[in-house]
């Protein structure tokens, strides 16, 4: 793996470990969603889509963070808006990530996507259990990005899949 | 039609002899069948059967039909009854069969004629079977006393030889021509006017002048002119060949019994060979052969390269990208940038572009999409053999029959379909006219046939005017195969179950059609790998109804585009009675303040899509709406939505399973649809809608 090379320069400088190559690293992609930061493994991601090539269908007699489907090149997929879901008021821009988990595509609306920055899976720390976020649920983990004022949950895509009842 | 049901068939034989191959294979590398090999190659054999029945090749029917019976055994007994040192031997017999049925198919492929040599390998598998159910090893004077009759039979199918008049032609009419006995008298008159001696040769059937029954002989095993010396036979052939309605024909020569048995080990081993063999055995052969292939023979010989299989994937990726260049297209020809230019060159070859794209789109959904006609066609040949067989008089009804499906279910339903029908054909109708008239009925049986769509279902009913079910034989069938419980009460739906459960079945008899109560199991196993549903509902003395419920993966319909507030719905055409403009005053309150509305002299109430779905925007009045007057099954009711859009064909497309999870299905919710401008539209099921209004 060339994780030296794809690293952020950020990283670099602050976990400067001979024996990174060794450890299990993932690239994640960062997202802010009512003020709160989330990160998800870039290998669900498919694609990011800006609010103008976001054309959602409503569909009826579905909860209200459920805000249709959109046709993806011919593929009907499902968008969820991720504020409502964690109960944020959203703001009126937003960006679309559509993430694909073994052939099934969810988009989730968020307020903006930030960077990919690789994570290396032994500092990413449990949740706290009284945590009473609405996204717990999806939460599986929490990372503290370099510069240390910026605080990443780590989201659970298979959760956010198959979590909502 | 009958060059569509041989490519059918050989298509289906070469996926079926495929896919057994490579079972057998990997079954002899552990050297022995799991209980799912046996089923499997008994299923396999079983289709094998009844399609070559149809098609009427009865060597292959034969073999089939021994085989299956080998593996019954085995599957009674379990693989335990064969023993280890048989079991090569077994292994033998099935690749022999096999190469046997794959050197049948590429002569049908290539357009020759049959062998009608399956003795050895009837002796074969019947010596086997006799070795696995631990008879006393009498093989050789069993097969021998076997052979012969048989050997008998094959000759007689091979155009009724006579010692006397040796050389013969058979000759085929085309299919419904009619009056088959009198065409052959005249053709019979014909050849004798060119032989010019009556005494030279002879006919078989003989009294095909006075006898109207030799027509069916005639259709069934041909009409067979023999004649005392290859060269009259010669003649004869000119005015055969110039004959009005021949469809086929085919030359054939008496040989003595000996001489069959003589030639009989060799043939089935080395089909080939054999062929190799032919000109020395039967001069006449090759001069006919080749006058025998100047015709129907060379369109034959296409026949491979017509069908060919292609992954379901590659389409759905062809459908994707034409449908996005559909939408680049629009995007291009009606860009911002063009606005207010004059440009003739452009608009010219924009305008040949949108029409190649929609040409190009028309394909590509067509791909995918196939009508079931040529399924049902194949139950008629069905009916029309079994009513023969069984001589019950029924008439085949087929409604719906151009309904387009997607090519997945149509392959799965042709061999549900099939077993079906013939259920019906052997249990359903009652074995005589007399029974029919004393219920009350018409003495002709009918069975029905019918295809359509809801907007996310595609529901395949066959219902029969027979006997019906009765509960307390099926009851007690049921209890005697261990299935039931004695002494349990159970419901009639229950009791209909049973039929649908693997080795049940209501007839003691094997018969050559309905088999041992495989073919319900098998219904029941292909619908549901397709997702779909069988049920079965039945009263006695009344026939049976069995349904087939298949869910829509993608399918054509026309569609109604209407709109509400911003949202676009479809609603089928085919539910759709009409389409009317109403005003205020028309509509009629009830005491619940439900609405209704008359139209043709009849009340039905009125479901607004605005108020039923919640949503924010859309019209109230009912003046400045329009009503879609919708009916499903016997539900019928008014539907107010904005406007109309349109009627356009749509490809229904399904809901993603996150979405379709909250039962949105329940609410008329059942898919949805890409416009052509790349919008979606969602499809509504106007059967849902009715039920969740009158719920809610």
């Amino acid at each position: 793996m060339d994780t030296m090379t794809e690293m952020t320069a950020d990283t670099a400088v602050l976990a400067p470990d001979e024996e990174l190559a060794e450890v299990e690293v993932n690239k994640y992609l960062i997202f802010l969603s009512g003020g709160i930061y989330y990160g998800v493994d870039t290998k669900y991601v498919k694609e990011m889509l800006t609010q103008w090539e976001t054309s959602i269908t409503w569909l009826p007699m579905l909860p209200p963070d459920i805000r249709g489907v959109m046709n993806l090149r011919g593929g009907i997929v499902p968008i969820v808006d991720f504020r409502l879901m964690t109960n944020c008021v959203p703001e009126d821009k937003f960006c679309t990530v559509i993430l694909d988990m073994e052939g099934t595509q969810i988009g989730i609306m968020v307020d903006e996507v930030d960077q990919t920055v690789d994570i290396e899976k032994s500092h990413i720390l449990p949740v706290p259990h009284q945590s009473d976020m609405a996204a717990q649920k999806m939460v599986t983990g929490m990372y503290s990005l370099p510069g240390g004022k910026k605080t990443l949950m780590v989201l659970d895509c298979t959760q956010l899949l198959y979590g909502h009842q | 039609m009958a060059n569509d049901m041989m490519e059918a068939y050989l298509y289906e034989m070469n996926t079926l002899l495929e896919s057994l191959d490579e079972m057998v294979l990997g079954a002899e590398d552990r050297k022995t069948f799991s209980q799912e090999d046996v089923n499997e190659i008994f299923r396999i054999m079983h289709t094998i059967k009844g399609s070559s029945a149809m098609m009427e090749f009865d060597n292959l029917m034969t073999v089939a039909h021994r085989i299956e019976d080998m593996f019954f055994i085995i599957r009674d007994k379990g693989m335990d009854a064969v023993a280890e040192e048989l079991r090569p031997e077994l292994f033998d017999l099935i690749f022999q069969a096999i190469d046997f049925f794959k050197a049948e198919v590429e002569k049908l492929e290539n357009g020759e004629t049959l062998t009608d040599d399956i003795d050895s390998i009837l002796a074969n598998i019947k010596s086997f079977s006799n070795k696995i159910q631990g008879k006393a090893e009498e093989e050789e004077p069993a097969a021998e006393a076997k052979a012969e009759p048989e050997a008998q039979a094959a000759g007689e199918a091979g155009g009724h030889a006579s010692s006397k008049f040796p050389f013969g032609i058979r000759v085929f009419f085309d299919e419904g021509a009619g009056m088959e006995n009198l065409r052959a008298f005249m053709l019979a008159s014909a050849v004798r006017d060119s032989v010019e001696s009556e005494s030279d040769f002879d006919y078989y059937p003989a009294d095909v002048d006075t006898n109207s029954d030799t027509a069916a002989v005639v259709v069934d095993e041909g009409f067979s002119l023999r004649f005392l010396t290859d060269e009259l036979r010669q003649k004869a052939l000119a005015v055969v060949k110039d004959a009005g309605s021949v469809g086929n024909y085919n030359l054939f020569e008496y040989e003595a019994p000996e001489a069959q048995e003589a030639k009989a080990p060799p043939k089935p081993a080395e089909p080939q060979a054999a062929q190799a063999a032919a000109p020395q055995s039967a001069p006449a052969a090759p001069a006919a052969a080749p006058q025998q292939g100047g015709g129907s023979n060379n369109a034959n010989k296409n026949q491979k390269e017509s069908l060919i299989s292609v992954n379901l994937s590659k389409l759905d990726e062809l459908n994707a990208v034409v449908g996005e260049i559909v939408i680049t297209e629009s995007m291009v020809t009606a860009s911002p940038d063009l606005e207010g230019l004059k440009l003739d060159n452009f608009t010219s070859a924009a305008r040949q572009l949108r029409s190649l794209t929609d040409q190009l789109q028309d394909v590509s959904m067509s791909l995918r999409m196939v009508s079931v006609s040529a399924t049902f066609q194949k139950m008629r040949r069905i009916v029309r053999d079994m009513s023969k067989k069984l001589q019950k008089e029924v008439n085949l009804v087929l409604e719906g029959e151009e309904t387009e499906i997607d090519k997945t279910i149509v392959d799965s339903i042709g061999d549900p379909l099939m077993h079906i029908v013939r259920n019906s054909m052997d249990h359903g109708i009652e074995e005589n006219a007399q029974d029919r008239v004393a219920a009350g009925k018409d003495p002709v049986g009918r069975i029905t046939l019918s295809a359509r769509h809801t907007g996310s279902e595609v529901i395949i009913e066959v219902i029969d005017d027979g006997q019906g079910a009765d509960d307390e034989a099926i009851l007690n069938k049921a209890i005697r195969q261990g299935l039931a419980a004695p002494g349990m009460d159970y419901s009639h739906k229950d009791i209909l179950n049973f039929l649908l459960m693997p080795g049940f079945s209501t007839n003691t008899e094997v018969t050559e059609y309905s088999g041992r109560g495989v073919g319900m199991d098998v219904v029941k196993s292909n619908v549901e790998s397709v997702g779909g549903t069988v049920t079965i509902s039945s009263e006695k003395g009344h026939g049976m109804t069995t349904t087939l419920k298949i869910p829509l993966t993608m399918a054509i319909m026309d569609g109604m585009e209407v709109s509400v507030g911003d949202s676009v719905f479809t609603v089928p055409i085919n539910n759709i009675r009409s389409i009317v403009k109403v005003e205020d005053g028309d509509v009629i309150h009830d005491a619940t303040k439900g609405e209704m509305l008359r139209v043709m002299d009849n009340f039905y109430s009125v479901v607004r899509a605005k108020e039923f779905y919640q949503m924010e925007n859309g019209s109230d009045e009912i003046g400045e709406g329009i009503i879609l007057w919708v009916e499903s099954g016997d539900n019928s009711f008014c539907l107010f939505v904005d406007k109309l859009i349109g009627e356009q064909q749509v490809v229904v497309k399904p809901l993603p399973d996150y979405v379709n999870n909250f039962g949105i299905r329940n609410y008329g919710v059942t898919g949805c649809t890409i416009l052509g401008n790349g919008d979606i539209s969602i499809i509504l099921d106007v059967a849902s809608i009715y039920a969740a209004s009158q719920a809610g």
